[in-house]
């Protein structure tokens, strides 16, 4: 009977509480909301991150031999003339090994040349002609129209000092994407373990950023590498500029918005 | 010890950049390989000019003689043109990064006050008083759609009726404006009086100056045609005023229309943002809450002694914000005080809409700089507010610039700043900039505003941010043009989208 009567005050206890915490959160303003920072959230926003880095820097060997098999998988089906080595980037105890794809640095022919600035203009007009609630897309197109007419008349002019090679640019992007990897439990940390979700919410938003980044890196570098080699070092300042490492941090932050809707610990 | 903080200030703006740049091209033993080849080409398509009339140029006579001597000159020339030409872009570029990582910093700092810092919330206590006399002004300039229900609105406020006159400013308009509003005073016989203007100077702010001379209360309450203030929220931005240091209080705007598209969804992520964060952080740091020319109250004695509305800016808010802080006048925000506005439903409105703000918001920083910089009484941290938020708009053309210059250096040399910088600016696109308010601050915007599912659009925000930066910096063009060719400035009226039955 007096275990029964505590277990029953204990519960009420527990109502109470939850009611009164219940009407904290709800009754509080929006305007007036504000939240503490425990001991507990700074230890986390050290600890987790440095447990992601070593973790990463632990598998990142496994991870760099599947890109490398990755690699050679798509250059044998596309056709492509690579080859893969593998470099190691770093000093001593803190050296990774990267995949490296070798490809040649093609230089556009007079006819691709025409036919890439007929597409560039293409799509110069195509910007003009698009409906005004696109207009951002517009925007955004004319700012591509306008990187690769840059190239176009570079390669017209003084195609000879051309200074980057095609190899050079899928190396670099794979050494940053692999940079970002590392950076990003760090970012994390400052921009999304302060808020108060639980621990494996954390944990499972860098989690999968780091997945969706392995997966996507070696795609990016195919990417970038078919279209090297297929339409030449032309097309190197657009893919430079605005689809090398800006795709992968955009991703970062889609990823950021979603997981910042995700429901929080009470 | 102010001047000596001053003095770091300057270091850190204008002296370190330019000696990383100078480590930088230490480190690297720049080659400026591309515009060295470019420049000897150059040299000898010049020397095959001069060839051809060498009869007549004596001094290539001379210079023939010795070809690898002028060949060594050239290249020395072109090599030092080179490099000048080299450093000064690179020079830049670093100053831009270093403004980007300035306010990146702010925006963090801001966020992460509003977040865990110490609230400041002075003013809202105050519930029953001896309240002083209020007008609240209306700006109505072709706002059949709207109208209505401001003023329906305001009728139903809880300030005493013998202290509140509602006054709309129809600021000739050609639509139903003016019929609606007098429908509206013959209803409710002495509650609204209306102020039609037919004539004068276009724009708010002369018809604020104009209606100005019709008042005689202590306090003026701004509002635009297309909000909807709630029943408290008069008395909310009168209380401060009960502090005789207070010039102006600001409330948080929030868009009604929110669903209505993509758009407006952006919109209200960087309404968020700027509001819930960005001005309550300032407001708890001491710096330079901005009064926003909409749901917010100006101290009359305080408006006369800064020599009232000026008429010839177009953004009355932002210079009324600076003048009032160069007086030693405060200006309080409220983020407590929300009152629900329309923001644009199509990005060509909405371009308008910021490529006016920017207009506005450059003058105020040509016309209060120097003064703010001379300004005694103000905080090192003050100063610095008010100067990065003067300089707000200034960024956008500069990141532009910031474009061009990666471009021109990734084309002519082997410099790994350029990929330093399209990191950076990655970075910051992740963690900071958007519109000027940070991805980040957004994020946290809506968590302290208690929603979840509008934060999922935060990528879309980018299309916000393309829209701003090409908006604001055809607008600084413009207006750079505006100044050369002495052209006067046009005030553009934003589009309402509410239906027009009332």
């Amino acid at each position: 009977m007096n275990t029964k009567n505590k277990a029953t005050a204990r519960k009420r206890k527990e109502l109470n509480d939850d009611y009164a915490k219940s009407r904290l959160q709800y009754h509080q303003h929006r305007a007036m909301r504000s939240y503490k920072l425990p001991k507990s959230i700074l230890i986390e926003m050290f600890l987790l991150p440095m447990l992601f880095s070593l973790f990463f820097f632990g598998v990142l060997e496994y991870i760099a031999n599947g890109w490398s098999k990755f690699f050679d998988f798509w250059a044998d089906k596309l056709n492509l003339p690579l080859f893969v080595i593998t470099k190691v980037y770093g000093w001593d105890w803190l050296a990774v090994p990267l995949p490296f794809i070798e490809i040649p640095s093609v230089f556009p022919s007079l006819t691709l040349w025409v036919v890439i600035l007929m597409i560039t203009l293409a799509v110069i007009v195509l910007s003009l002609l698009l409906p005004a609630k696109l207009l951002p897309l517009s925007y955004l197109l004319r700012v591509v129209a306008f990187i690769q007419l840059t190239s176009q008349a570079f390669f017209w002019w003084n195609a000879e000092s051309y200074l980057y090679t095609a190899a050079g640019q899928t190396e670099s992007l794979l050494v940053f994407t692999v940079l970002l990897m590392f950076l990003v439990p760090w970012m994390h940390a400052l921009t999304y373990y302060i808020f108060n979700y639980s621990r494996p919410k954390k944990v499972l938003f860098t989690f999968l950023t780091l997945l969706m980044l392995v997966v996507f890196a070696p795609f990016h570098v195919m990417f970038h590498a078919y279209f090297l080699i297929n339409y030449s070092l032309l097309m190197m300042p657009l893919l430079f500029f605005l689809f090398g490492v800006l795709m992968p941090i955009m991703i970062c932050v889609a990823l950021y918005g979603w997981s910042m809707s995700w429901e929080r610990a009470t | 010890m102010r001047k000596l903080i001053n003095i770091i200030a300057i270091l850190c703006l204008v002296v370190m950049p330019q000696f990383v740049m100078a480590q930088v091209a230490r480190q690297n033993d720049v080659v400026p390989v591309g515009i060295i080849t470019l420049l000897s080409e150059m040299k000898d398509d010049t020397e095959a000019d001069n060839k051809a009339d060498n009869k007549t140029d004596k001094a290539l006579t001379l210079v023939e003689d010795d070809e690898d001597l002028l060949g060594n000159q050239l290249d020395e020339r072109a090599w030092t043109l080179a490099t000048i030409v080299y450093r000064i872009l690179t020079a830049i570029l670093l100053i831009i990064i270093f403004l980007m990582a300035f306010y990146s910093v702010r925006h963090y700092v801001f966020t992460l006050n509003r977040v865990f810092g110490d609230q400041r919330y002075p003013y809202l206590d105050i519930d029953s008083a001896n309240w002083p006399s209020v007008t609240v002004l209306v700006a109505a300039h072709n706002e059949e759609a709207v109208i209505a229900g401001a003023l329906n609105a305001l009728l139903n406020v809880d300030y005493p009726r013998d202290k509140i006159r509602i006054m709309p400013m129809n600021d000739r308009s050609t639509d139903r404006t003016r019929e609606i509003i007098d429908a509206l005073v013959e209803r409710y016989p002495g509650a609204i009086t209306p102020f039609h203007r037919s004539s004068g100077k276009p724009g708010k702010a002369a018809a604020l100056k104009d209606a100005m001379k019709l008042l005689d209360s202590e306090i003026i309450v701004v509002f635009d045609a297309d909000y909807l203030p709630s029943r408290g929220l008069v008395k909310q931005l009168v209380s401060p005023f009960f502090d005789p240091e207070v010039g102006a209080t600001m409330g948080r705007v929030v868009p009604q229309n929110v669903g209505s598209n993509l758009l407006t969804r952006i919109l209200d992520l960087e309404r968020s943002g700027g509001y819930q964060v960005d001005q309550q952080a300032r407001m708890n740091l001491h710096l330079v809450p901005q009064y926003g020319g909409t749901v917010g109250g100006i101290r009359v004695n305080a408006l006369e002694s800064i020599g009232g509305w000026r008429d010839d800016v177009l953004a009355e808010d932002t210079d009324l914000t600076y003048r009032l802080l160069l007086n030693d006048w405060k200006v309080v925000y409220q983020n407590r005080s929300e009152c629900y506005e329309e923001v644009p439903e199509v990005w060509s409105v909405r371009m308008k809409q910021i490529m006016r703000w920017a207009k506005g918001h450059n003058q105020a920083m040509i016309s209060h700089t120097i003064g703010l910089f001379k300004k005694q009484g103000l905080t090192f941290f003050e100063k610095l507010d008010g100067l990065a938020l003067l300089g707000v708009y200034v960024m956008a053309p500069l990141l532009m610039l910031a474009w061009v210059i990666s471009i021109i250096l990734f084309y002519f040399t082997p410099s790994f700043i350029v990929t330093t910088f399209i990191v950076f600016f990655s970075f910051v696109l992740f963690s900071a900039l958007g519109n000027f308010a940070a991805f980040f601050q957004m994020a946290a915007a809506t968590y302290l505003d208690g929603s979840r599912h509008r934060i999922r659009l935060l990528p879309f925000v980018l299309f916000g941010f393309v829209i701003s930066v090409v908006a604001i910096s055809q607008a600084t063009l413009s207006q750079l043009l505006d100044i050369f060719l002495k052209r006067e400035m046009k005030w553009d009226k934003t589009q309402r989208y509410r239906n027009t039955n009332h």
